[in-house]
């Protein structure tokens, strides 16, 4: 896997050997003997789209993202250093509502620039790379905002349109139809700087900086529906190797590589997705810019066991001696490679030894965040409010208020459309793909994600009327994707015992007042389903992992080897919370659509929301029992009526101020009602 | 053949790094172990294999390996170690183990930027 270190010296010496005489003709005096200069290469990386630092689905302000924060670092490092090269390393212009906005709701014309460009324009990037994610939207689309003609099979395309001011660089990717790579391969940057000659003196020269950029090669997975057929692409380590000795014969001085990927060192095939360990090995990789897998690089207290690799120094960023920078995601930080260049007559190189490089956060030591560039928000206002314009127009309505205040004690008004939603996506799916389990009931689980553990305020609650997309980021809180398992009886009910262990056990004959739930048990893991087709009771009385009672469907007792299709989320069906059985053994469906996105979907095409069919339905209720004293918990005060409205009869308020402190009021549920 | 040679490293204590393809193959014979699937239900043999397919990077057997140690599966309780076998899962890009962090982190800010990298994860299926 590994080549011996003569062997690796070899294949380091021998492209220097091939491009000599090359070298010679390219030589000007732009590279003066015993001249030195630093240069800063400085990476933004994975910005998705978050130009400015707001959250669209909570309409807020959110510091800790955001280009407009990141384009102070760059200033600071303008300042610091007289030359520099700003490059991007993709994964650029999707993945927020505003890029959702720019692409899908209100495509964008021919002769606009998409808001991500215009502000890297603005801010004089010298060139950027491709991820995975700019394939997203389609590669008709993608040759329109970069300001390309792809010539590729299904696209037509009448004229160039308005795109970045920057060359952006891919070496991996191809059109089928003319077997020529989509993009440019590489590029050469001539950047004129400030250096000193041998005698220290202050001059002027060129450094040509080589780019080449890679993206991960599963795009042909992720992005099949778009990409078969049309684009093909190759290894990284096959680009790199194609590409870079061009590069070299051109007079490229230095060569830095955008890859769009990290490190991982399994054996290397062309398909490898963070292809950057075996890039590094590549010769005449002077520095790499890293991507992709959101980390951050240089990072001496990483425990990432990718920066733990054979040939990787976490601490001063190094990859197989090539200085190499991973700039995180979302704008949070910036990569600076100060690479340190001498001249030896005829060309510049990179003093590897002296090279510093640094991974600049936006955030300062005491947790504060710089300043946000208001020049970011001002270049693109518009398509900041009409992004949030879209995010509040309706997709439908609610005549009920949809709250969690009393989920715990069995009010289904905010899970209920979520498991409406799950079962009707899962049915759809069954009955078009997975014919063999058509038979198969098939129900769904979600559980209350806000159940006031940060404060009484802290709980779904979405007012009657009409219900936009953020109302939908509060029903759906947490971004989970839709899965779907295959259990029997036996696993049904071992599921529903470990959502009960929400709650403590109560002994009925205790006088003094008993805490209902158990807050040690999250909310998020008191997974019930809302439907009329399953039911069963919960005995708190009994101990955890013997509360479920008379489980039927349709009103027949489940039996242990009876089989179900169960809604869920890629979460419990992976195993978080720990739930038996369920570890991705069971998994027969991970969509790759959104839970999110699955209930926009269904409430879109309901339109109007009826607490009797998307609110009312409940599986489950408590095994009746007296107890001689009160049954306790506790919900945000001043809510009793919405208790009653959803049928919870046996719900009372004991105090409007539990006491504790933190806002809450005392219930008490009655288990004999 | 490869599994017997994993047998018999798992069965002499040998401390051996599984390759991509072992480690799957570990991990699928870890969980019809815990499962009870086609074989006996055999939890301390399940936390072997699962162990194993942690350490051969797989980061879908870091996810249950934290979990069975958290819990105490088939092994001894170590929560430090859970949190280390989450953090590495996490590190590698495994959604359900960056929304455990999520979960388990009390800085709602941090909490819901690793959230937002579950999503992004969500996007990047993987065989």
């Amino acid at each position: 896997m590994r080549h011996s270190l003569p062997c690796q010296f070899g294949i380091v010496l021998l492209p220097v050997v091939l491009a000599a005489p090359a070298l010679a003709a390219t030589a000007t005096p732009s590279a003066p003997q015993g001249a030195r200069a630093t240069l800063a290469v400085l990476e933004t990386t994975d910005l998705h789209s978050n130009l400015v630092g707001y959250d669209y689905f909570k309409l807020a302000a959110e510091p800790s993202i955001g280009l407009d924060r990141t384009a102070r670092l760059i200033a600071q490092a303008r300042a610091e250093f007289a030359n520099s090269v700003l490059l991007d390393n993709g994964d650029t212009i999707q993945g927020n509502a505003l890029a959702d906005y720019q692409a899908l709701v209100k495509p964008l014309r021919c002769d606009q620039t998409l808001g991500i460009y215009k502000v890297m324009n603005a801010l004089k990037y010298d060139g950027g790379s491709i991820g995975n994610h700019e394939f997203n939207y389609g590669l008709g689309f993608l040759s329109q905002v970069t300001g390309n003609r792809f010539q590729v099979a299904g696209l037509k395309q009448p004229k160039r349109c308005a795109g970045p001011a920057f060359p952006q660089v891919l070496a991996n990717v191809y059109s089928a139809k003319t077997k020529k790579p989509l993009f440019a391969p590489w590029r050469i940057i001539e950047k004129t700087v400030s250096a000193q000659d041998a005698n220290g003196r202050a001059i002027t020269a060129t450094i040509k900086v080589g780019i080449i950029g890679f993206t991960p090669p599963t795009i042909m997975s992720w992005d099949k529906r778009w990409l078969d057929g049309k684009v093909y692409t190759t290894g990284v380590r096959e680009a790199a190797l194609k590409y870079i000795p061009e590069m070299r014969k051109q007079g490229a001085d230095i060569v830095v590589a955008i890859a769009h990927g990290g490190l991982d060192a399994n054996p290397y095939t062309p398909q490898m997705e963070n292809a950057g360990w075996y890039l590094a090995q590549v010769p005449g990789v002077d520095a790499m810019l890293l991507g992709h897998a959101h980390q951050l690089f240089p990072n001496a207290a990483s425990t990432a066991p990718q920066f733990n690799l054979p040939g990787v120094d976490k601490a001063k960023g190094l990859v197989h001696g090539v200085p190499t920078v991973m700039a995180n995601l979302w704008g949070k930080h910036l990569g600076v490679i100060a690479l340190q260049l001498r001249a030896d007559g005829k060309r510049w190189t990179v003093d590897k030894d002296r090279t510093v490089v640094e991974a600049r956060s936006a955030q300062h030591a005491d947790k504060s965040f710089v300043a946000p560039d208001p020049a970011v928000l001002a270049l693109i206002r518009e398509e900041h409010e009409a992004t949030i314009g879209y995010v509040k127009t309706p997709v439908g309505s609610t005549d009920f208020r949809m709250t969690t205040y009393f989920a715990d004690v069995g009010d289904p008004s905010a899970l209920a459309v979520v498991n409406a939603a799950q079962t009707r996506y899962v049915k759809n799916y069954v009955a078009a793909n997975l014919p063999q389990y058509a038979q198969l009931p098939v129900l769904s689980m979600s559980a209350p994600f806000k159940s006031g553990l940060a404060g009484a305020f802290d709980f779904t609650d979405v007012p009657a009327g009409n219900l936009a997309l953020n109302n939908a980021a509060d029903l759906y809180l947490y971004p989970n994707a839709l899965y779907a398992v295959k259990v029997d009886g036996a696993g049904l009910k071992a599921w529903l015992e470990t959502s009960a262990r929400r709650f403590n056990t109560i002994d009925p004959n205790k006088t003094e007042p008993q805490e209902l739930v158990n807050a040690a048990i999250p909310s998020y893991n008191f997974d019930t389903p809302t439907s009329g087709e399953i039911s069963y009771e919960i005995d708190v009385t009994q101990a955890p992992g013997q509360r479920i009672r008379k489980l039927a469907l349709r009103g027949v007792p489940v039996t242990p080897e009876q089989e179900f299709i169960v809604a869920t989320n890629n979460y419990r069906a992976s195993g978080g919370g720990n739930f038996p059985g369920l570890d991705g053994s069971k998994t027969i469906l991970a969509s790759p659509d959104t839970s999110r996105d699955v209930l926009i979907a269904y409430i879109r095409d309901v339109k109007k929301l009826t607490r009797a069919t998307d609110g009312a339905l409940r599986s489950w209720h408590f095994t009746k029992v007296k107890t001689a004293g009160p049954v306790v918990f506790h919900s945000a005060p001043g809510m009793l009526d919405l208790a009653h409205e959803a049928g919870l009869d046996e719900v009372s308020l004991v105090r409007a101020d539990d006491g504790l402190g933190k806002g809450f009021a005392l219930y008490a549920l009655d288990l004999a009602q | 053949m490869k599994t017997l040679a994993l047998l018999l490293a798992l069965l002499c204590g040998v401390a051996v790094q599984a390759q991509p393809a072992d480690a799957r193959a570990a991990y699928k014979a870890g969980l019809m172990a815990r499962n009870g699937t086609g074989v006996a239900r055999d939890a301390v043999l399940a936390a072997r294999w699962i162990a194993l397919a942690a350490r051969g990077g797989l980061p879908e057997a870091m996810f249950t390996w934290s979990n069975m140690l958290a819990a105490g599966e088939g092994v001894a309780p170590d929560a430090a170690a859970a949190r280390r076998w989450l953090e590495a899962s996490a590190a590698s890009g495994y959604p359900a183990a960056l929304q455990e962090m999520a979960l388990q982190e009390p800085d709602p800010r941090q909490a819901e930027l690793l959230m937002r990298q579950a999503a992004h994860a969500l996007q990047h299926p993987r065989p």
